[in-house]
């Protein structure tokens, strides 16, 4: 018998990430180890770590990855989708070409069956793709990372603004980052290599676990260094 | 992220037709592809002297590129597992046998939506690359 959740673990992609990166594991490699943990696991697929044409996808590989689906019983849930503010230098992607961006991954993501695209927050554009999420029957979730949190603080905006456009196609993809309490030894330790003083450390992590913004920490910052 | 293994492979290729010119294999290191307009700046340095910024180009998908005109190319994907070439023009002709390569690599990870604050990463790489007389691929 099964037991049903509403919540289900799948695996991202992602996380074959050292292996595909040195050619250890093709696409069809991770999606078979996917597979070896049972029918019907869940995938998510980082767009831009996969596919050549991105924010395009060929119809080589959708008929790849829909066959490696298939072959190994998975079920697509979820496309990880990007913003790419800053990929033109010097300006950030006006707001028609951020639309258009994440309007080609919508496409992609539908094309390759999945349900729901991870989007990171793009408060212009929300309501402009509203449209072409009802059509295709995709779900965009902003992903919710830390320092912001979605009970209080930074991200309180976005629970706001999703409420007021109050769509069935418009939710929140929490990441686990966010029940983080502080940040990781390592990390910490690779900032303080770099060169960051203890001093300004200490500051961001504390700043950090009051959730305090990005642009608060940096004013806070700057505000120590003199 | 991959900072050690963006310079993939032991070797140096001579640049065929261009005696003082040679070239090598990288790789971007990050775990997703990105336009070229996100690679801000490549530094080499070989058996510990400095390449001249203009001395230094990528090549990729058959085209040539300056270090200076990558700015440009946000339509331009390199895909994650593509290697480039980094070709450079040395001022004298490079001795064969092993010489020892700094590589850093600054990128501009797109992410912020705010011009203020600009999410940068720069991967480093020492390796002992080898020059033989063969031609490379």
């Amino acid at each position: 018998m099964t037991t049903h959740t509403r919540i289900q673990l799948g695996v991202t992609l992602y996380s074959f990430n050292n292996d595909y990166y040195q050619y250890k594991y093709s696409l069809e490699d991770c999606m078979e180890k996917v597979g070896s943990l049972g029918a019907g696991q869940g995938v998510e697929l980082v767009g831009p770590m996969f596919i050549r044409e991105f924010p395009d996808v060929s119809a080589e590989f959708v008929s790849r990855f829909r066959h490696a689906v298939e072959k190994y019983q998975l079920r697509p849930m979820a496309y990880g989708a990007y913003a790419d503010y800053q990929r033109f230098t010097g300006r950030l992607a006006t707001k028609l070409g951020l639309a258009e961006y994440y309007r080609a991954q919508m496409r992609a993501a539908h094309a390759l069956g999945f349900p729901i695209v991870r989007v990171q927050a793009a408060e212009p554009v929300f309501d402009d793709l509203i449209p072409l999420a009802e059509k295709l029957g995709l779900v965009l979730g902003i992903e919710v990372h830390a320092p912001a949190d979605i009970e209080q603080g930074p991200g309180q905006w976005l629970v706001e603004k999703i409420e007021r456009i109050n769509s069935p196609h418009l939710g929140l993809i929490p990441d686990f980052g966010i029940f983080a309490q502080r940040c990781a030894p390592v990390y910490r330790q690779r900032f303080v290599e770099l060169g960051v003083s203890e001093k300004v450390m200490n500051l961001i992590e504390e700043l950090w676990a009051e959730r305090i913004d990005i642009p608060g920490i940096q004013r806070e910052v700057k505000h120590l260094d003199g | 992220m991959f900072d050690e293994i963006m310079i993939p492979e032991d070797r140096f290729y001579p640049q065929v037709g261009y005696d003082a010119c040679v070239r090598l294999k990288i790789r971007l290191p990050w775990y997703r592809s990105f336009p070229l307009s996100c690679v801000k700046d490549i530094a080499l340095t070989i058996d510990g002297n400095a390449m001249p910024r203009q001395s230094l180009s990528l090549g990729l998908y058959g085209q040539a590129h300056t270090l200076d005109q990558l700015a440009d190319l946000h339509d331009v994907q390199w895909f994650i597992l593509d290697a480039a070439n980094l070709l450079v023009d040395c001022d004298r002709r490079l001795g064969q046998g092993q010489h020892r390569v700094e590589m850093k690599m600054t990128l501009r990870i797109p992410y912020s939506d705010n011009m203020a604050f600009e999410f940068t990463e720069v991967a480093h790489c020492t390796k002992t690359l080898a020059l033989t007389a063969e031609d490379g691929v």
